[in-house]
């Protein structure tokens, strides 16, 4: 098991086949690793080697971070954010490196996140997932995929959503530099709310709003992210209690 | 349970008027169905029936019992017991099936039912419909074909015991196997609860011969414009629906 704990009082880590030493981690061994960031401003890079399969867990709450992923493996993402704000830098620096990220956040203050993801090398994969709650404030994803002419096999995804519960704006700015055409390339975005045909459905089987919400929210939040049982109860207290909006 | 519906009105929230002057009794255990052409409405009826909250009642009423439920909300009613097997059922990622329907029981009963009776009946109704037990442990409807989504409305539906059934479509989206598995377990369930009635949409007669009918009415842009038995059903399926129109059309050349 491995496990870190950033906090601003300092840090506690638990780890068997991880290394970490002065803000940067590196997987030389297949391993899971579940970091929280608790009130912590800062940055952080994380490193996972040629061959190497890596799962990291990722807890911010309240937190200011940039993080640098320099992967010449495999990495499978979750974050779950508390109003996180910073920038994340992906690069993808091996043939057959692939990232799947599913970021989850909810915010009740302005917010940005900047995500840049380059495919450095030919047949790279990333697929990106980013989902946010907005109960308040302002919430702003910039999301920028680049392939160079060089990096052909390809592909690029990212699927962006702003659930917005709250009365100011909320926008999404993608943006794809590819230069080459032997890419598959997708970009979805969406800021609005719950579809009515969603809540129907569960109401129609006697659920109330307040359940009906916390269902669609658990899913929109984690429903991609394979969580153990002590993340779930961390993780599940936060869904906030929405009715009638 | 008995449903009265009673000269409703219904348009969409863009003043789109699709329900006209409707009206339909449904007594306690009778079964009913409904055949016309696509887009005359008979989704929208399914989903006024519930409440939903894209369509406005202009006029008219629907009692249920005898007490109008106009003012009720959409999981009131179905705590009442009204179910809705719907024409496309959605699918939510990361909610497994399990912990849907043992919520969606749980909402109705006073006392909370067990893990164990409620695995039980799960499995009952499971090995009933030759449902995989594995898909249980899926996401809602993740994944799940067409015929599967079907089939895991009736799986709901044996499990929440509703009053008042409306089949939107059943039989679209299921082979002829799984629509005999489904509609057998329809009827077996009305034998045990003699007291539900239910309200079958469809374009195919097939579906109501598993069932114990009462009534076919044909409808046509938003209201019932005749009403028979099984014959008319088969009347529908050979000559369709647009045979009045032909035979005018065919009398006015004349
Ligand atoms: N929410 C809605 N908003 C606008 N138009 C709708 C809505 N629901 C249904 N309609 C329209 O009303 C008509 C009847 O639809 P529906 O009830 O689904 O028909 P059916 O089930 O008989 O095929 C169609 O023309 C459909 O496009
Ligand atoms: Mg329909």
């Amino acid at each position: 098991m491995n496990k870190i704990i950033i906090t601003n009082r300092g840090v506690e880590q638990e780890l068997d086949s991880v290394l970490f030493s002065e803000n940067k981690i590196i997987f030389n061994k297949d391993a899971r690793l579940s970091l929280s960031l608790e009130n912590y401003e800062g940055s952080l890079s994380i490193e996972v080697q040629e061959e190497i399969s890596a799962e990291v867990v990722l807890f911010l709450n309240n937190s200011k971070v940039d993080f640098t992923y320099n992967i010449k493996g495999d990495l499978t993402l979750s974050s779950f954010g508390l109003n996180y704000q910073g920038k994340i830098s992906i690069s993808l620096e091996k043939e057959q490196a692939k990232i799947t990220l599913y970021s989850a956040s909810i915010n009740d203050q302005d917010r940005k996140v900047v995500t840049k993801i380059k495919h450095v090398v030919p047949e790279t994969i990333s697929e990106l997932v980013q989902h946010v709650v907005s109960l308040k404030g302002s919430t702003t994803l910039e999301v920028e995929g680049i392939v160079p002419k060089s990096s052909s096999q390809c592909v690029c995804k990212q699927d962006n959503k702003i659930l917005n519960f709250g009365t100011s704006d909320c926008t999404i700015l993608p943006k794809l530099l590819i230069d080459n055409y032997d890419v598959e390339a997708a970009h979805s975005a969406y800021v609005g709310k719950f579809s009515e045909d969603e809540l129907f459905y569960l109401q129609s089987r006697g659920l109330d709003e307040a359940t009906c919400y916390y269902l669609l929210l658990k899913s929109y939040l984690f429903g991609k992210m394979s969580l153990t049982d002590e993340e779930k109860e961390l993780f599940y207290p936060h869904i906030p209690m929405i009715k009638e909006v | 349970m008995k449903i009265e519906i009673k000269n409703l009105t219904v348009k969409t929230k863009d003043e789109k008027e699709i329900l006209k002057n409707f009206s339909l009794t449904i007594s306690e255990g009778e079964v009913h169905a409904i055949m016309g052409p696509n887009g005359t409405g008979k989704s929208t009826l399914a989903k006024v029936l519930l409440g939903d909250s894209a369509y406005e009642v202009i006029s008219g009423d629907i009692l249920v019992d005898g007490t109008s439920i106009l003012d009720k909300t959409t999981d009131e009613r179905a705590r009442m017991g009204i179910f809705l097997a719907f024409q496309s059922p959605i699918s939510i990622e990361g909610v497994s099936n399990t912990e849907f329907l043992k919520t969606a029981m749980n909402v109705r009963r006073e006392e909370k039912i067990g893990l164990y009776p409620f695995l039980q009946t799960m499995n009952q109704a499971l090995k009933d419909l030759n449902m995989d037990e594995a898909m249980m442990h899926r996401s809602l409807n993740q994944d799940f074909s067409g015929g599967e989504r079907k089939k895991n409305e009736i799986l709901q539906l044996k499990l929440l015991e509703p009053s008042f059934i409306i089949l939107d479509e059943l039989d679209s989206g299921l082979d002829v196997d799984s629509l005999r598995v489904c509609a057998t377990n329809i009827a077996n369930y009305l034998k045990d609860h003699p007291k539900t009635s239910v309200l079958v949409i469809t374009h195919y007669p097939r579906i109501l011969s598993y069932l114990p009918l009462n009534y076919v009415h044909r409808m046509n842009e938003g209201a019932i414009v005749e009403t028979g038995d099984m014959e008319l059903a088969k009347k529908i399926e050979k000559e369709g629906y647009l045979r009045d129109n032909v035979l005018r059309e065919d009398v006015n050349h004349e």
